[in-house]
């Protein structure tokens, strides 16, 4: 049958040459093995190799819902939008005509000379007044932050500040979180290393997180810290008089993030614990005799045998972790699905994919989105290729 | 000596406190969400909260008395009647979706792997390098442009754009083309001398040897499809397609009162029981999968 080609691949002697001739007759021969790779590879080119091309080209389009020529391609204007920043020193502001510095007191601006009678007489403090940021920066900027380093005031103007902000809350995500996953996914690997049927319990019990519907985690937690009253975690706080009022944990611009990482720890650490479990059983035990006889105690031991053994499976730890907090969506959907431009309270829980998502679906600035897509391809793909490098370090040694 | 030893147990008894404390920090979500379920409604709004539930009920999930407040409610079952078959088809669409996208994605990507582990043909390194390239994009780059194109297909609204866009896993591919390395080529040879066809070897001598690497890998793409998320919201605009992860996205709701809540518990505890009976099931597949797959990375 013709199916048995395959295996009857002619014998090497006579290809010593791949002439263009023999390359065909060979791929006829292997036609089996094409049809065969068809089914996965059709799907694979139409809906993953197909669309990497399409995204790029997008993202250097002005390709939105209410652009009217959908094919206008304005160069890398997405990503200059995107990534511009302006760093201006704030400038004291002066009177026009006096050239007095001048003072915000409430909402208006005063000359020097009234302050002393203002502050005596509403009993508020005046402020130095500067320069609108408006006018320090360039065209197209908005002012993001304001700074106040050595004495000196500056503004911060991005062209789009929102993209900035999530880069900082994916920042602060993901240093956090990677700690966290990592410190406890590693102690409680060390504490349950060895065989026993509590042990075995347990680390069950830390990896449920990671098999649970993370969806329906998320639902569990908003109630936990939910800020009324009936929350259980307000609940007991005030019943054991740490706070008096309930904590807005949701709600409060300074919460969000902190919640959001817990959850993540909470969510994430079973599944390094299982990898450290993998790695802490690839080391020698006769090492860890040794060194007891050698009069090493448990840190000693730790610290020279153990991390340092270690260190292949930390890097992926770590690696993995960054490369999953940048693109952290759903818990941040399933809690604030309903606040404007998802990003929560005053967009303090504002991340990059649910921006990404927010651009892209909410407000159909497709191209926008596909570059903010590229620009987080471009920081995981720096990540990815560390991971690969140190692979590759570790299979050396 | 002595000193020592008695330094290393009591080690092992702080750690053993710190991993019950921690278990104990693991647990108390899946706790209340189990005493949320059951709680009657007046339990439910009582403050400080019990937690042991008093008069267990099933009425968060159906409420034989309706809507009779202050002590009934309407249960998950009843909460949707613009759907036939109310919460039973959003369970069912995520069963459905997820067991044909495990199933379908598993089989094309075990052929895929057979075929590049195993023969020799023009081209075949330049395809594995660019399925395993492909792993480094993430699914943000690509999920604009296929909703683009799904639109394109009018695929949008309907169970082809939750499949099939879902069915090409380059990672599968990649796990079990290093599964499938280690399995002896003169096994293969004898299929071929008994005049097997390629597509008999495959299914009668590959498949039941991975079976392993199946299982474990089947866990992991189901898993990832029971709480895919974004995918679902962009494609899916009528109610009764909804999938579970969708139903989810209703149950924060930063104003309704307590007693929503006890469906909200309702709809969570039956959004991850199927993934916990799989899980305690298979646990040494789960593990192993994830074991094996962050060794070769």
């Amino acid at each position: 049958m013709s199916t048995k080609a395959v295996s009857v691949t002619a014998p090497p002697k006579v290809l010593k040459k791949t002439s263009a001739s023999s390359v065909w007759i060979r791929a006829w021969r292997s036609r089996v093995s094409y049809i065969m790779l068809l089914p996965m590879f059709i799907p694979f080119f139409v809906f993953i190799i197909v669309p990497v091309f399409q995204s790029a080209n997008v993202s250097f389009k002005d390709y939105s819902a209410v652009s009217t020529d959908e094919s206008k391609y304005i160069g890398f204007d997405n990503y200059t939008e995107l990534l511009s920043l302006q760093i201006r020193e704030q400038t004291p502001l002066y009177d026009e005509e006096s050239g007095e510095r001048m003072y915000q007191c409430g909402r208006r601006k005063r000359p020097e000379s009234e302050v002393a009678a203002y502050e005596a007489e509403e009993g508020k403090q005046c402020t130095v007044a500067f320069v609108s940021s408006r006018d320090l920066l360039g065209e197209g900027y908005r002012e993001w932050k304001t700074y106040d380093l050595f004495g000196n005031n500056y503004v911060i103007g991005a062209r789009d500040p929102r993209f900035w902000t999530a880069i900082v809350n994916t920042l602060y995500f993901v240093a956090y979180t990677v700690v966290g996953k990592l410190v406890l996914g590693l102690l409680v690997a060390l504490i349950l290393r060895k065989q026993s049927r509590v042990n075995y319990f347990l680390r069950m019990v830390f990896f449920l997180p990671s098999v649970t519907a993370s969806i329906a985690v998320t639902v569990i937690w908003g109630w936990i810290f939910r800020g009324q009253s009936y929350g259980l975690l307000n609940n007991m706080l005030i019943e054991n008089g740490i706070v008096s009022q309930p904590i807005s944990f949701l709600n409060d611009p300074g919460w969000t993030m902190p919640v959001l990482v817990i959850m993540a720890i909470w969510g994430g650490f079973g599944y390094n614990m299982i990898l450290f479990l993998a790695g802490l059983q690839n080391i020698n035990q006769e090492l860890y005799e040794v060194a007891a006889i050698d009069g090493a105690g448990p840190w000693a031991s730790f610290r020279r045998i153990t991390w340092p053994l270690l260190r292949p499976t930390t890097l992926y730890v770590v690696i993995t972790s960054i490369i999953g907090g940048f693109q952290v969506f759903d818990s941040i959907y399933i809690l604030y699905a309903n606040s404007e431009g998802l990003g929560g309270p005053l967009d303090s829980g504002l991340t990059v994919v649910p921006y990404l998502y927010d651009k892209g679906f909410r407000l159909f600035q497709m191209g926008y989105a596909s570059a903010i897509a590229w620009v987080l391809f471009i920081v995981i793909f720096f990540f990815t290729l560390i991971n690969l490098r140190v692979g590759r370090v570790n299979e050396a040694y | 000596m002595i000193n020592r030893s008695r330094n290393t147990i009591l080690l092992e008894r702080t750690g053993l406190v710190f991993a019950l404390f921690v278990a104990v920090f693991t647990l108390i979500p899946y706790y209340w969400m189990l005493l949320g379920a059951f709680k009657s409604v007046p339990e439910l709004n009582r403050i400080p909260p019990t937690f042991i539930v008093e008069k267990p009920t099933l009425n968060s999930f159906y409420d034989a008395k309706g809507e009779l407040p202050p002590d009934h409610t309407r249960g998950l079952f009843q909460i949707y009647p613009g759907t036939e078959f109310g919460f039973f088809r959003y369970l069912f669409n995520s069963v459905f979706i997820s067991a044909s996208i495990t199933v379908a994605s598993l089989m094309i990507a075990a052929l895929a792997a057979f075929v590049l582990a195993k023969h020799k043909f023009p081209g075949r390194d330049f395809f594995f390098l660019m399925f395993i390239a492909s792993m480094m994009i993430p699914w943000q780059v690509t999920i604009i442009p296929n909703f683009l194109n799904v639109s394109d297909f009018g695929w949008i609204d309907s169970y082809w754009a939750l499949l099939i866009p879902a069915l090409p896993k380059a990672f599968a591919l990649f796990f079990l083309r290093q599964y499938m390395l280690s399995l002896p080529d003169e096994m293969l040879e004898a299929g071929r001398l008994d005049g097997a066809s390629e597509f008999r070897i495959f299914r009668s001598l590959v498949l039941p040897l991975v079976g392993p690497a199946l299982v474990s890998m089947g866990l992991f793409i189901w898993l990832n499809e029971w709480n895919n998320l974004v995918w679902p919201l962009i494609v899916i605009r009528s109610e009764e397609l909804r999938t579970l992860p969708l139903i989810m996205t209703t149950m924060v709701d930063p104003f309704s009162g307590a007693t929503k809540q006890g469906v909200a518990m309702a709809a969570a505890l039956l959004t991850s029981i199927p993934t916990l009976i799989l899980f305690i099931a298979f646990q040494k597949q789960f593990i192993q999968g994830i074991a094996v797959t962050s060794v070769k990375g």
